[in-house]
């Protein structure tokens, strides 16, 4: 409110100059009224500093705003992202969504505090300069109306093929950039086949097409301003030279002329910059509508009123009872899916991909809710515990490992940042990855890159599973977390995990058999059914039975030729 | 560079402001890059930028011009403060009228010319974008991969089309301006001194005042305003990287303090606009102060020289005009100069690209080759990643003879993957060479060595394109029977029936997604259209699922036959079926025989062998 009372209140102020250079015309130079000499001059000096004053305060208060409100606007989406679903953030990650919302932020910002105030001020000053026209001499003031409405034909004329020349010019840009960003992230196969070449005529080919289409946006938008100064070019002759003839016939004095020329530019200034506010105005509520379109998101896991803590001493009984779930409405995946995992246990779940492994661990770790049915940890519906506590005592290694940018410790104490180094050290020496580690040039302080730019996928595996162990969670799962290393590290890093997961409830899902066989208890699944749960020998006496036939599966594809 | 994260909540403005300097900066380079700007991109269109040139230094005059009109109006026909006689009052009507016809042919004239003037800035803009892209875009294709391993796509992309669009739309204004901003001062400042020395001094005195305002404040807000630029990317990547990994997030439970670390990046951005804000709002007070004082002044010395009559009415008005028309071009003269930092920071980003040492190129004798047999050999190759101290490949040595297969094995890390790309000369070593049938590689043509050996990645790479397309992409010129073929080779065919338009089929981003299997299977057709001599697999199967996994290996054994084949593979199962196994550990060979032999021998295989025959010995057991 204030900000746009002080925006009216400077804009009145720059009417000012025009009346006391009239003032002075009239008076000093045309009437040699010598004692108002200093008066006028000290006037026509001071007024600017106190539109300069004005400007500057109306510039600070709309920035504070604006920052105020930009900062507040992000931070409330960013909090509202992560609290969102997993629904929302689907398989592909919702980042790069992300990265262009918070750009979509400034824009809605520039709106509000740049745009929206910039009308207030336009149309006050265009209403100002055309009353103090018509005070001035009306039959004058009529010459600028008429401009006005030429202006606004004129707008409408051009904007239309400014706009579809611009669509256009969009469009093949981004035809570009997706297959400039294809070819660059795929730069081998381009390499492998020699076709540096051809990608670059294609490329020219494709941007010499949008260059096209870029010069004639421009010229037309160069075309537009052109007529738009010719007719206001004309506009203001008309008026300078009628008054002019109003002046010599002694009705008006120069003065007036003089304001009245200078009004005329203040009424028709504001006509041009309105009309590229409607632009930046329908851009900024583009961005508003996909800010608002997240914003709608409600997070489906959601902590109950009186959700309660989990007891410390956690033992890390898990069952799913009567589980029913789909990922939309269309995909059932469980209905009406019952299984125990005994505490302190270790459960390999095996099956084909698809079949719901990783969607079990995802519903444990309450990633999703379940649409029916529950699931328990040491007897608790998890959707009654803080998730909060609910993580605190559950670990996750996923199939593919996230590192952040940052330093290794970092990345490790992830998990929990009152963690020491000798914690981490300990952590990364179960992961087998504290060798390694000191390889690096600074040892744990050792900044990795963006997304751990530096690292191997194995080594990834192994910070992740460094991080998981770090919490010492009753519940630990592990998700493919061993699929990108070779035999021997795959063997040594089984041999410190198995220390590792004493006396913990686990949870495996795998393709390696020597992991499998190990469990003390696997489920084998097949589209969203539990088929045969038992030990590895129970199962493998099921003449024909799933789990046997996946184990011959598995077997052909490590060792069938060992046997041959 | 990437800024580390703030370790107080608090920190200074001027910690900030440090935090986000760019560190990068070399002015001597800078220069450089402006001189090669000028003569490799703009001098060529020298006489379109000359044209432009003259238009604006024409159009610049245009203000002082109108002043002068309109002294010669007060003083001639209007005669403010003398009366006109009503004899003469027809003649000073009629020349009313003329000046309505001057002046409207004059806003004509203008417009016509800014219309060229435009045209031509405008072209020239294009023009230079065009190029730029163009060198940039071969360069970038002639980059080794080792560019590619260093720097991000994200980072190539910005550059080819962000910072060339920002070359087109500063390149113009920094170049034409300049001189159109000078000219006018400089024709102002005639103008005040031809009709007043005294004046003209007071002018001379004030418009350094206001340079040397915009001079101190200038590289304030221009800092500010590179660290703001910095912190906004930063922020957004930060962004963009903890989205992306929300599950880990949410598994650890850490959503409040990612939250809390990213209120305190967002504040710090908002304390930098802020500071921006002040900054300028100290340049508006001080520029503002001295031009009000000096027109000020102005006013009152040519009202007191009006007063003696050593002035007319018209003049004092065309002197208070023509000083207001001189401070618009005094400031925009210091913002060149800013464009011309935003420029030269662009220019540094595209000239490093363009001056990246790019892939070698053929020697001029280097021989084209129809066919090969396979015979190839390492002969004491060592190599090292650039950048890398210690080398990834040591003194390697073998010799594969023509036909066989052999199945490289090895830690992560070993240099497996190193030395199928030495075999597509993607690098080349730094001693000693690689020989396909005892010729060194780097005295074939690339292309046709890449057409002889042929590499299939680990993750396959497909393109918005349509199956055949993508099948084809080595050569474009291959005959619908042979892309049939190749994809009948590689076990695909049936299935391309299966989809809606068959080999028309969009497929990738754009189109239809494929399966894992389904895209391995792709990127073998296409591998196997030219036929190749040598084929290497990069641990193509370990990312399948175990069924596919079977299925894409049947299709594999069947087409290896009778090639020369390098297998990157974890799997014994693998090695057992090959020829010969290759055992690389820390860059060096350990080991390399046939499967069985080395089954004999103590070391890696033999330790594999156990560990992975231990998994189906507990199914003999059960």
């Amino acid at each position: 409110m204030v900000t746009a009372l002080v925006t009216m209140v400077a804009a009145m102020f720059t009417l000012i100059p025009p009346l006391a250079m009239r003032f002075f015309l009239d008076h000093v130079l045309t009437n040699k009224e010598w004692r108002l000499i200093l008066v006028t001059v000290a006037i026509i000096g001071i007024v600017p500093m106190v539109n300069a004053t004005f400007t500057v305060i109306n510039r600070f208060l709309i920035a504070s705003l604006g920052q105020r409100l930009v900062v507040d606007l992000r931070i409330g989406l960013y909090r509202h992202v992560l609290n969102l679903s997993m629904r929302f953030h689907g398989e592909t990650g919702a980042g790069p969504l992300m990265s262009k919302l918070m750009t979509d932020v400034g824009q809605v910002q520039a709106l509000i505090t740049g745009e929206a105030l910039s009308i207030f001020s336009n149309v006050a000053m265009l209403l100002f300069g055309l009353g103090l026209a018509f005070w001035l001499r009306w039959e004058l003031a009529l010459v600028i109306i008429v401009i006005l409405v030429l202006y606004s034909f004129n707008y409408y004329l051009f904007a239309r093929r400014i706009r579809s020349a611009n669509l256009e010019l969009r469009e093949i840009m981004d035809q570009v950039t997706g297959r400039l960003q294809e070819r660059l992230a795929g730069v081998r196969l381009v390499k492998t086949y020699c076709r540096e070449r051809d990608e670059t005529a294609a490329f020219l080919a494709s941007t010499d097409r949008a260059l096209q289409f870029g010069l004639r946006g421009q010229m037309l938008s160069v075309s537009l301003n052109a007529t738009a100064r010719f007719i206001g070019g004309i506009g203001s002759t008309v008026v300078y030279c009628w008054a002019a003839w109003f002046v010599l016939h002694d009705t008006i004095t120069y003065g007036t002329m003089y304001a009245m020329d200078t009004y005329f530019w203040y009424a028709v200034t504001p006509a041009v910059n309105l009309t590229m506010v409607a632009g930046a105005i329908t851009q900024a509520f583009v961005s508003l509508d996909r800010i608002l379109d997240v914003m709608r998101h409600r997070p489906d896991v959601v902590e109950q009123p009186g959700a309660a803590d989990l007891p410390e001493d956690v033992r890390g009984e898990l069952r799913l009872e009567g589980v029913h779930f789909a990922y939309g409405p269309d995909k059932p995946l469980f209905a009406g899916l019952d299984l125990h995992l005994p505490a302190g246990k270790m459960t390999a779940l095996v099956g084909h991909t698809g079949c719901g492994k990783t969607t079990v661990t995802s519903l444990l770790l309450r990633l999703w809710d379940v649409q029916g049915g529950r699931v328990t940890l040491d007897g608790h519906d998890v959707r009654a515990l803080t998730v909060r506590s609910l993580r605190r005592h559950t670990g996750v290694v996923p199939q593919e490992p996230v590192v952040f940018e940052g330093t290794v410790f970092e990345n490790i104490a992830y998990a929990d940042p009152d963690a020491t180094l000798e914690q981490a050290e300990d952590a990364a020496r179960a992961a087998q990855i504290h060798d390694f580690i000191m390889t690096l040039p600074d040892g744990y302080q050792t900044w990795l890159g963006k997304e751990g730019a530096k690292l191997s996928v194995g080594q990834k595996q192994r910070i992740a599973i460094a991080r998981a162990i770090l919490r010492k969670p009753a519940v630990l799962i592990l998700d493919e977390a061993t699929s990108s290393l070779d035999s021997e590290s795959e063997a040594a890093l089984q041999a410190a995990m198995r220390t590792v997961l004493r006396d913990r409830t686990s949870v495996v899902v795998a393709h390696r058999l020597s992991t499998i066989v190990e469990a003390d208890q696997i489920v084998a699944m097949d589209a969203g059914r539990v088929i045969e749960i038992g030990t590895h020998d129970e199962l493998m006496e099921i003449e024909g039975g799933f789990y046997r036939r996946l184990y011959e599966e598995l077997k052909g594809k490590h060792a069938g030729e060992v046997e041959a | 560079m990437t800024p580390r994260r703030p370790s107080t909540h608090q920190l200074r403005l001027d910690a900030i402001l440090e935090q986000y300097r760019d560190k990068e900066a070399r002015p001597q380079a800078e220069r450089e890059h402006l001189e090669r700007l000028w003569r490799d991109y703009l001098y060529p269109l020298r006489w379109r930028l000359l044209l432009a040139i003259l238009i604006s230094l024409f159009t610049s005059m245009q203000p002082y011009i109108w002043a002068y009109i309109n002294r010669r109006v007060i003083d001639d026909v209007l005669m403010l403060g003398a009366v006109i006689p009503p004899s003469a009052m027809d003649a000073h009507l009629r020349l009313v009228i003329l000046v309505f016809f001057i002046n409207s042919g004059f806003h004509l004239l203008i417009i016509l010319l800014s219309w060229v003037y435009s045209f031509q800035i405008t072209y020239i803009g294009q023009r230079v974008v065009f190029e730029l892209r163009k060198v940039l875009h071969e360069k970038v294709q002639r980059l080794p991969l080792s560019f590619f391993d260093r720097t991000q796509t994200g980072r190539l992309l910005t550059v080819v089309l962000d910072d060339v669009g920002t070359i087109q739309a500063s390149i113009s204004t920094v170049a034409v301006n300049f001189v159109q901003q000078a000219a006018s001062i400089l024709v102002g400042a005639a103008v005040i001194l031809v009709i007043n020395a005294k004046l003209g001094v007071l002018m001379l005195v004030a418009l350094p005042c206001y340079v040397f305002i915009f001079r101190r404040i200038r590289p304030h807000i221009k800092e500010g305003n590179i660290a703001a630029r910095r912190a906004t990317t930063a922020l957004y990547n930060r962004v963009e990287e903890r989205v992306t990994a929300v599950r880990t997030i949410k598994v650890f439970g850490r959503e409040l303090a990612e939250v809390r670390a990213f209120t305190e990046s967002a504040h710090n951005l908002a304390r930098l606009m802020m500071y921006l804000v002040r900054q300028q709002n100290w340049l508006t007070i001080l520029a503002n102060g001295v031009s009000a004082t000096a027109i000020g002044l102005l006013l009152y010395w040519s009202v007191q020289d009006f007063r003696a009559a050593l002035l007319t009415p018209g003049q004092v008005i065309q002197l208070y005009a023509s000083a207001g028309f001189m401070f618009g071009p005094a400031v925009q003269l210091s913002d060149i100069l800013a464009d011309v930092q935003r420029v030269s920071v662009v220019l540094r980003r595209i000239f490093d690209i363009v001056e990246a040492d790019p892939e070698p190129v053929d020697r001029p004798d280097a021989a084209a080759i129809a066919d090969a047999r396979g015979d190839v050999a390492f002969h004491g190759v060592t190599f090292a990643y650039p950048g890398d101290e210690a080398p990834t490949l040591t003194d390697v040595s073998f010799a594969v003879p023509a036909g066989k297969q052999v199945a490289v094995m090895g830690p992560s890390g070993a240099g497996k993957s190193t030395l199928l790309y030495l075999l597509m000369r993607f690098y080349d070593p730094d001693a000693g060479a690689v020989t396909l049938d005892d010729r060194d590689l780097r005295d074939i043509q690339l292309l046709h060595l890449r057409d002889r050996i042929t590499l299939v990645m680990q993750e396959p790479v497909i393109f918005s394109g349509t199956v055949a397309e993508n099948i084809r992409y080595g050569h474009l010129d291959a005959p619908d029977a042979q892309v049939r073929e190749a994809a009948r080779n590689a076990d695909l065919h049936e299935f391309i029936l299966t989809l809606p338009d068959g080999y028309e089929t969009v497929v990738g981003e754009r189109g239809m997604s494929l399966s894992g299997g389904q895209r391995q299977r792709l990127a073998l057709a296409a591998s196997l259209l030219s036929r190749p001599s040598v084929l290497l697999l990069d641990d193509t199967t370990s990312a399948l699922d175990p069924e596919t996994e079977a299925r894409v290996r049947k299709t594999l054994n069947r087409i290896m036959a009778g090639k020369t084949c390098f297998v990157v593979t974890h799997r014994v199962s693998t090695a057992l079926a090959s020829d010969l196994v290759l055992v690389l550990e820390d860059g060096g060979v350990t080991q390399f025989d046939t499967p069985h032999a080395l089954l004999e021998q103590d070391g890696l295989f033999r330790r594999v062998y156990e560990q992975q025959t231990h998994e189906s010995a507990d199914l003999a057991s059960s």
